[in-house]
């Protein structure tokens, strides 16, 4: 291109003094300056609505770049009339294609792109010394290859038209075959929302008839754009290199219209946008992640573009096509001018937000479709599915038989008007709406997760298909009945603490080795060994009786507490669903905002049944016995074991084992647990982990060689055990640990082995 | 960090700074030939030194090496760095010199006055002591002086480095990524000559940087002439080292003169001879950069215009040769401009030798400058 011949375009080169615009004269005064090391004036030009600084700018290449960039590049400053970001032309014929560059129109010198902050944030700071480092930076960048983004923006400014377009993504597949509108706020018309006619609810006096042809220009055969489309021509001609004969196309289409004549009036009288889409390819042409969605605007109606194409005339008469302005020409005739003519104007198209969409925008590559059923639809539930939709995740079941409550506004997604509703279905249809599109990704079942038939069925059933199985009711029974629930979906369950200061995360491997309940448990006992949990399970400061019941009482946490907890919640689900390990994480928010998470990964358990009991010891436990007692050998040693109770399923899971108590008896033939400050550790557990963990039974040590049978002394003990507890009609336990293993004594009866390492002794 | 060549508007006076990759720094000449008018362009070379070390809390250099004790090669060296042989250089704010290097001709050379009579007594001194110094080349009238003071040469050949050997302490695998190979002087032809001819006795060096895996390559000149060039030329054909005056930069000799590339100046060009035009040539790499350690090159017929470097002839061939390669030729007084020159730098990148541009931003400038606050 002639450089001169487009710079003399832009007014004469005038002298400094003339400049107008104040940014503009400013530049050049800062130039002259404080830049002459780095740039050298060359001239002015002021033309009608923008003044050119023609600057020689040194890049600081070094002997060799990796693209073409000199030692002194030619540069034009473009300022505009109208406030706003100027333009940074490169005056060089031969200047190469980079990232980072607008796509300029035909006939246009390149463009690089400095900054990529909307103009009205950027000129708070903006500089000129700063225009100039980001200058400097560019070429930095381009000569070392550093410059990464391959996307080929268009500015409005230059080439573009100011509309923007919303379209739904699969509405582009047909779009000749329907008559669209696009709407628009009463002020704001300048983005349009493109709907089929019949899915238009207001009146005519914002919308405008709007007829879309689409594009999709195949990989293989999209090369780099070089420059912007500005005429029908050339848009011909852009497409046609790249695999779409767009004359032919629209020749066709357009006489088909014409022919149709009445049925397609809406169409051929509409304003005739194209939208092509393109996938983006870098200088190198390689392929990048992304496409670019680009509408070509032609401020004609498609009849005037069938006019010009020569395959329609405009009616005379109003006899003749009176009721459709066009009627079709028998022969089509030579219109190369008249295209050549039909300016167009590049505008940016948006797709209506989808779950491709939200797939892309949180950085993920593969769409998630896995079912999940979410039991609990209140405030951990409502917003943490409202999160992982908006990041793509999921086709949901909400399962929840409770109504929203004024109260419940507090802390949920629903609104005033959405009160007395169902919560599940509530939740499902705010899932529903946060996505363009249908199919529906949510669906409800308004029942209790207990209830009988016929939801019974429906409930089991969506557990059976599910993928994952979230609980979100912060009810202990709930979360335990879906752990024992015979779904093989892998569980997971979430919720706050009483006082709304923290949150956790119970994930189960995605092998269900560990199983939802052995993570409560596991949970507690963290709760009740770390000291950074101690208030963890702390009562509320407060609490709202909401209706007077003493039973319907509600915490005071506060929405924003809730929004904090829930985004970390869903941030670390999503990961955690991810991958293969579960985990447990407790997160807990201070009063001046610092957050702390402790995470543990689940630990293997050993688990024994007997009768309708069934009894589980973490690994871990089994672990810290064993170096108990190998610390204190010769002597035998022991203590009280800790755990939580299901008494309606009978089971318990072992989760403590505390050390000898001060005053203990040990010697290499006996074991006497003291008493001193044992009530006081069993009192504690039970209050950080809310009476949930509590005493289960005693562990003691056997001398080496000894073996794990109870002795005579310990048969005794094991009668008293069994005696103390029947009091509460449980079993007592007792762990006796040996050389190599463990055994686990239900007082006076008789169970199997658990495993080679652990055995379980008989009485 | 980046290694990096700072250059110093001084007139026609040689200082460059090197600052290698391991912050080591390097100053090759000092010559603080500003004067007491405030209309002399040259720089305040002190000022920008002591600015320098500053920033990087330091009062020493690595290594000061003085070509030759022409005044334009190290005046006010007495004033200026702290000096081991007598208490009068040893004040307060005094920039202390790790290893000075110095040609065999610099302790030799008689009859010296002001900042050269300095430095022989420094290097005497350290030669003496028998550490902190580097001599280069060992000439017969070296061993004589030696002899005659007593000194003992076994046990200080490791301070001399002779033409053809790397200087010690330095190499391209080690942490400061360059080293200094040394062309001139050489100790034959002082033994020919027997008296001083300190440009042509001067020391020549051939640095190599290397970052990522690409090699930078600076040749420093002094002020030797067409015929010492030729005299390197040939003996590094003889001993196979023509790669160490392969050149990135050159640092050249004797502020652009003439003589430095022929015996005749020519009406608009001097031509150089065969084997200098080589080295300046064939030698010199794509995009390759001169500096000319010198005042602003002359109009033809102007007053300037005369038998003193810098020689507008010999800058013409360098503008020439440059401009056929993608090269730059600079003057030290002419950058930015001619009326406010200002010190520029090169840096050492794994792209090859690049020319510093720093765009002006306040932060930058403030960064760089001290605030004092009363």
């Amino acid at each position: 291109m002639d450089i001169d011949a487009w710079l003399s375009r832009h007014g004469p080169a005038v002298g400094e003094g003339i400049l107008e615009s104040p940014v503009a004269a400013a530049f050049v005064s800062f130039v002259r300056r404080y830049a002459e090391d780095v740039v050298d004036l060359i001239e002015v030009r002021v033309a009608e609505d923008r003044q050119f600084v023609v600057l020689d700018f040194q890049t600081g290449r070094p002997q060799h770049s990796e693209c073409d960039i000199r030692r002194v590049e030619r540069i034009g400053v473009c300022f505009l009339a109208e406030d706003g970001m100027p333009f940074i032309f490169m005056l060089r014929p031969d200047f190469p294609d980079t990232e980072h560059q607008q796509l300029t129109i035909e006939g246009s010198p390149r463009a690089i792109c400095i900054d990529d902050r909307p103009w009205g944030e950027a000129r708070l700071t903006w500089t000129h010394a700063e225009l100039v480092q980001r200058i400097l930076s560019w070429f930095s960048r381009a000569i070392r290859g550093e410059l990464h983004d391959a996307r080929q923006p268009i500015d409005p400014v230059l080439s573009g038209s100011p509309l923007n377009f919303l379209i739904p993504r699969n509405m582009l597949i047909g779009a000749d075959e329907r008559d669209l509108v696009g709407v628009y706020e009463n002020n704001h018309q300048r983005t349009l929302r493109v709907l089929p006619i019949q899915a238009h609810q207001g009146g005519l006096d914002n919308m405008d008839p709007v007829s879309v042809v689409a594009y999709q220009v195949a990989p293989e055969c999209m090369t780099r754009m070089m420059f912007a489309p500005n005429n029908l021509a050339s848009l011909g001609e852009v497409l046609e290199v790249r695999g779409i004969d767009l004359f032919k196309d629209l020749r066709n289409r357009l006489s088909e219209w014409v022919k149709e004549g009445k049925g397609a009036a809406w169409r051929l009288n509409a304003l005739f946008v194209i939208i092509v889409e393109m996938p983006i390819i870098s200088p190198s042409g390689e392929r990048q992640d992304g496409t670019d969605l680009r509408a070509y605007v032609t401020e004609k109606s498609a009849g005037d573009l069938a006019v010009a194409l020569g395959v329609a005339f405009p009616s005379r008469s109003a006899k003749e096509g009176s009721e459709v302005g066009y009627v079709p020409a028998v022969v089509s005739t030579d219109s190369s001018d008249a295209i050549r003519n039909l300016v167009v104007r590049v505008a940016e198209v948006h797709y209506e937000f989808d779950r491709t969409t939200a797939t892309q925008l949180t950085g993920r590559s593969e769409e998630d479709l896995r079912r999940v059923v979410m039991v609990g639809a209140g405030a951990i539930g409502s917003h943490v599915s409202d999160c992982l939709v908006r990041e793509g995740r999921f086709s949901w079941t909400v399962v929840d038989d409770d109504f929203l409550l004024p109260h419940n506004l507090a802390r949920h997604t629903g609104r005033s008007a959405d009160v007395t509703k169902n919560k599940a279905e509530l939740v499902a249809n705010k899932l529903n709406a946060i996505y363009d599109n249908r199919p529906s990704i949510a669906n409800a079942i308004g029942a209790n997760l207990f209830s009988g038939e016929p939801e019974r069925s429906l409930i089991d059933e969506s557990l059976l298909e599910a993928d994952i199985v979230l609980d979100a009711s912060a009810s202990v029974p709930v979360g335990r009945f879906l752990s024992d629930h015979d779904a093989t979906a892998r569980r997971a369950s979430i919720f706050f603490t009483p006082s709304g200061d923290g949150a956790v995360l119970l994930i189960e491997p995605s092998d269900r080795s560990c199983k939802l309940r052995d993570l409560e448990a596991q949970y507690l006992a963290l709760v009740a060994a770390d000291d950074r949990l101690s208030d963890h399970l702390s009562n509320p400061k407060q609490s709202f009786a909401y209706t007077g019941a003493c039973r319907a009482i509600t915490n005071m946490i506060a929405e924003s507490r809730v929004l904090v907890l829930s985004g970390l919640v869903s941030s670390a689900l999503g990961d955690a669903i991810d991958q293969s390990s579960g985990t447990i994480t407790i997160w807990s928010v201070q009063n001046d905002g610092v957050i702390n998470a402790i995470s543990s990964v689940p630990k293997p358990v050993i688990t024994a049944t007997w009768n309708n009991w069934s009894v589980s010891i973490d690994q871990s436990v089994v672990n810290q016995i064993m170096k108990m007692r190998s610390e204190h050998l010769p002597n035998e040693t022991g203590g009280v074991l800790l755990g939580v109770v299901d008494i309606p399923s009978k089971r318990v899971h072992i989760v403590l084992a505390a050390s000898a108590p001060p005053g203990s008896e040990e010697t290499p033939s006996g074991f006497v647990r003291g008493t001193c400050g044992v009530r006081e550790h069993l009192d504690q557990v039970s209050e950080l982990t809310g009476g949930q963990v509590r005493y289960v039974g005693e562990w003691h040590s056997h001398p080496q060689r000894a073996g794990t049978q109870p002795s005579n002394v310990d048969l005794v003990q094991i009668d008293w055990l069994a005696t103390l507890f029947e009091m509460e009609a449980l079993p007592a336990l007792m762990v006796i640990a040996g050389d190599q293993d463990v055994s686990v004594i239900f007082a006076g009866i008789n169970i199997s082995m658990i495993d080679d390492k652990s055995s379980v002794g008989v009485v | 960090m980046t290694a990096r060549i700072q250059t110093f508007p001084l007139g026609n006076a040689d200082t460059l700074r090197l600052d290698l990759a391991n912050d080591r720094k390097i100053l090759i000449d000092f010559a603080d030939m500003r004067g007491e008018d405030d209309d002399d362009k040259r720089c305040d070379l002190p000022a920008e030194l002591r600015r320098d070390l500053k920033k990087s809390g330091r009062d020493n250099f690595d290594a000061v090496c003085i070509t030759h004790t022409d005044r334009d090669h190290c005046k006010g060296f007495a004033d200026f760095f702290w000096l081991d042989h007598a208490k009068a250089y040893q004040g307060e704010g005094r920039i202390r010199i790790d290893e000075l290097w110095v040609p065999a001709a610099a302790i030799l050379e008689e009859n010296l006055k002001d900042d050269a009579r300095v430095v022989r007594a420094e290097a005497r001194h350290r030669l003496r002591e028998g550490r902190g110094i580097r001599i280069f080349s060992y000439p017969d009238r070296l061993k004589s002086w030696m002899d005659k003071e007593g000194l003992d040469y076994e046990s200080r050949k490791n301070l001399i480095v002779d033409a053809g050997q790397l200087v010690p302490g330095y190499s391209i695998d080690g942490p400061e990524r360059a080293e200094f190979f040394v062309h001139c002087p050489f100790a034959w032809r002082q033994d020919e000559n027997n008296t001083v001819v300190r440009n042509e006795d001067s020391i020549v060096m051939h640095v190599t940087f290397v970052e990522g895996n690409r090699q930078s390559r600076l040749l420093l000149a002094s002020d030797v002439d067409h015929e010492t060039l030729s005299q390197i030329v040939q003996t590094s054909r003889k001993h196979h080292n023509e790669h160490r005056l392969c050149w990135d930069v050159m640092k050249l000799p004797h502020h652009c003169s003439y003589r430095s590339l022929g015996p005749e100046r020519g009406e608009n060009e001097t031509a150089p001879v065969s084997d200098v035009k080589w080295l300046f040539e064939d030698a010199r790499k794509e995009g390759s950069f001169i500096v000319s350690p010198s005042y602003p090159i002359p109009e033809k017929g102007a007053d300037d215009d005369n038998d003193q470097p810098p020689h507008r002839q010999a800058a013409k061939y360098h503008r020439r040769i440059s401009d056929e390669c993608d090269g730059e030729f600079r003057v030290t007084m002419e950058h930015p401009s001619k009326a406010i020159p200002k010190p520029f730098a090169y840096k050492i990148t794994v792209l090859g030798v690049a020319y510093e541009v720093v765009a002006p931003m306040v932060s930058g400038e403030a960064s760089s400058t001290p605030l004092r606050a009363g």
